[in-house]
């Protein structure tokens, strides 16, 4: 962010002497101006250099698109209703008129694999976001400020993260999940975000305010303050662009154990409800057809799996991008 | 020694503290939540009369602060309290979890050690081997087997080892005799499976990160043997760090066997805790809750204290 700012005069001008009409620039100029391009480098344009070279994380990263793509756009790409039973063709395999069979009441898998990457995708990714803005705003100013703040702030965190966050999940998810019966099944999709919002931020506030604790001290943000530059000026122009990439790692990891954990729920009879399609139950359901019709488990297991397995190596991806040292 | 033991005595209160916080959040989260726990254990049976009845049995026509009071007092006197779900009606719930208990640990302990007697010898070969082949094809693995999740593997090994070539029992726990062994051989790999990858993963990362110090490159520069610096050079200054991610993976070894437990249909903590959430079973839920943070707390605890005996810094 401290790069953009730099960049800005020279663009101004540039700007200035095009509708001045002096003219284009000279080869020598623009070779300059190429130069200059070049070397204008940031934490997070080396980072995603870095990102590029490695087709783990570029493969991961494609895949996550696409999984977003296809949940998006599922209404687009199904075949048949998710609802419907055709019961004339129950635990049907795979073939043409439906591509990945048919469940034990006749409703088409493929559409509903395709609709039940929805509820894993949307909670974990919402859940996800407020974690991160609860999880670093909390951390910063715990970090940042010190003393009393954070002492009150930790030590509610401890509580919270002392708390099995699995648990705490389950017991909400359980308790409360029968409250939010509304809205089509929508409802049980928001208890789920907020339960795991609530499990969430403990791990990323202890994480980040670390970071900020260490960060504090530097001379870069001494330097920013005896300059007199305000505390939100310091958090939001040094500490934060020095920290998004190793958040942003931690944040992958987070999606990886809400869809897990999502998945687990849906086990337990406590995720999404029926019609819903999700794929925790579609994979529960299927394995009670194992055996005679496989496609039933053997698509959202596949799903889920390369799901986590795209978000984890998103994650190993950045972190190798954003902290080259930690590589192993 | 008088620091260390000041630092023991925060800790410990601190420990105190959490546990009486976390006691106290699982009684308002079971409390406020809008069901209704003598409705569900009726059902069928329900009648205003016998609700009341039921109501006054387990103390639910009393007051919050009194109920409140009755539950922390009960955890001191470590009386967990009946169930109130229908299955298990009127049943303790400490004899629940006595039963429930030595099952878990049993399956967690066995797949820890599995995971750890395989984990650490796999990281440690492709940390020697670095960048080869060797290398590559075991991370390549351990990677698999620690991103796929236990509620895909597990349904495939019941039906690939299981049902099909009928190798292993598919599920079950424990039963005596040869069976019992056999019942437990599918679980405690499944629960292994994806702790062995994160252990020989870490294990080779540490141990790369040590044979980058300088002190192992004068080691071997003053002519020691290979095998010299690896086992008392290298080896030993992966065991800090070691401990900081095994500790967590005790702590958390019995939340984690609540999937292996469910599909392999095993009678411990999990499945009973799954159960009773799904009856609304307040005072169940309540000791299991508990118990389980309390397992965490106590284990953090310990590691800390291990930490502080080890490396001094820390006790400030």
């Amino acid at each position: 962010m401290a790069q953009r700012r730099e960049e800005l005069p020279s663009q101004s001008l540039r700007r200035a002497g095009q509708e001045a009409d002096l003219g284009a620039l000279t080869p020598a100029e623009e070779e300059a101006e190429q130069i200059a391009k070049t070397r204008i480098s940031s934490p997070g344009r080396d980072a995603w250099r870095r990102f590029r070279k490695n087709w783990a994380a570029m493969a991961a990263l494609v895949t996550v698109l696409i999984a977003f793509f296809v949940a998006i756009f599922a209404p687009f790409l199904h075949t048949t209703n998710t609802a419907t039973m055709d019961f004339l063709s129950l635990n049907q395999a795979p073939s043409g008129a439906h591509w990945f069979g048919t469940d034990n009441i006749g409703r088409d898998l493929y559409s509903r694999d395709l609709y039940g990457l929805r509820p894993p995708l949307l909670i974990s990714f919402i859940g996800t976001s407020i974690t991160v803005v609860l999880g670093t705003l909390i951390g910063l100013v715990a970090g940042y400020f010190g003393g009393m703040v954070d002492n009150i702030l930790a030590r509610v965190t401890d509580v919270m993260f002392a708390f099995p966050g699995f648990i705490l999940a389950l017991i909400l998810a359980s308790f409360y999940g029968s409250a939010f019966n509304f809205m089509g099944g929508a409802g049980q999709a928001l208890i789920l975000v907020i339960v795991f919002a609530i499990v969430g931020w403990p791990g990323l506030m202890r994480f980040v305010r670390s970071l900020s604790l260490s960060m504090r001290e530097q001379q870069f943000v001494e330097a920013a303050r005896t300059v007199g530059s305000s505390h939100w000026k310091i958090i939001s122009r040094h500490l934060l662009p020095n920290m998004w990439g190793l958040i942003l790692v931690q944040a992958s990891f987070a999606i990886v154990g809400f869809i897990y954990t999502e998945a687990i729920l849906s086990l337990f009879g406590l995720g999404v409800k029926e019609p819903n399609p999700d794929l925790g139950k579609l994979l529960i359901d299927g394995t009670a057809e194992m055996g005679f019709n496989d496609a039933a488990w053997v698509f959202p297991s596949l799903f889920l799996t390369i799901l986590i397995l795209a978000f984890t190596f998103l994650g190993d991806g950045i972190r190798d991008a954003v902290d080259p040292r930690s590589r192993g | 020694m008088t620091n260390m033991a000041a630092f023991a005595v925060r800790r410990f209160l601190a420990m105190v503290i959490v546990l009486y916080l976390i006691a106290t959040l699982v009684f308002l989260i079971a409390h406020a939540a809008p069901v209704n726990p003598v409705y569900q254990a009726l059902d069928q049976k329900y009648t205003p009369r016998a609700a009341a009845q039921l109501r006054h049995e387990f103390g639910l026509d009393q007051p919050l602060w009194r109920q409140y009071s009755n539950y922390i007092g009960g955890l001191l006197h470590g009386d967990l309290g009946k169930s109130e779900s229908r299955s298990t009606l009127g049943e303790s719930v400490s004899g629940m979890l006595k039963r429930g208990v030595p099952v878990t640990l049993k399956l967690g302990f066995m797949a820890l050690m599995l995971a750890l007697v395989v984990g650490l010898p796999v990281g440690l070969i492709s940390a020697i081997k670095q960048n080869s082949i060797i290398d590559h094809g075991t991370q390549g693995l351990m990677i698999f087997v620690y991103a796929v999740p236990t509620f895909v593997l597990a349904p495939l090994a019941q039906l690939v080892i299981g049902a099909q070539l009928k190798w292993l029992p598919v599920t079950g726990w424990g039963d005596p005799g040869v069976l019992g062994y056999k019942e437990m051989i599918m679980p405690v790999c499944i629960y292994a499976a994806g702790l062995a990858g994160y252990f020989s993963k870490s294990f080779r990362s540490f141990l790369l990160e040590v044979l980058n110090q300088d002190y192992i490159r004068t080691a071997r520069a003053k002519g020691l043997q290979e095998r010299v610096v690896l086992y008392t050079h290298a080896i030993k200054n992966t065991l800090l760090p070691l401990a900081s991610i095994v500790g967590p993976v005790v702590a958390y070894l019995i939340t984690g066997a609540f999937i292996t437990e469910t599909l392999f249909s095993i009678p411990g903590v999990g499945n009973f805790t799954v159960e009773s959430t799904v009856n609304s079973d307040y005072p169940v839920i309540e000791a299991t809750v508990v118990l389980l943070a309390a397992f965490v707390v106590v284990v953090n605890f310990l590691t800390d204290i291990f930490y502080a005996l080890v490396d001094p810094r820390v006790r400030l």
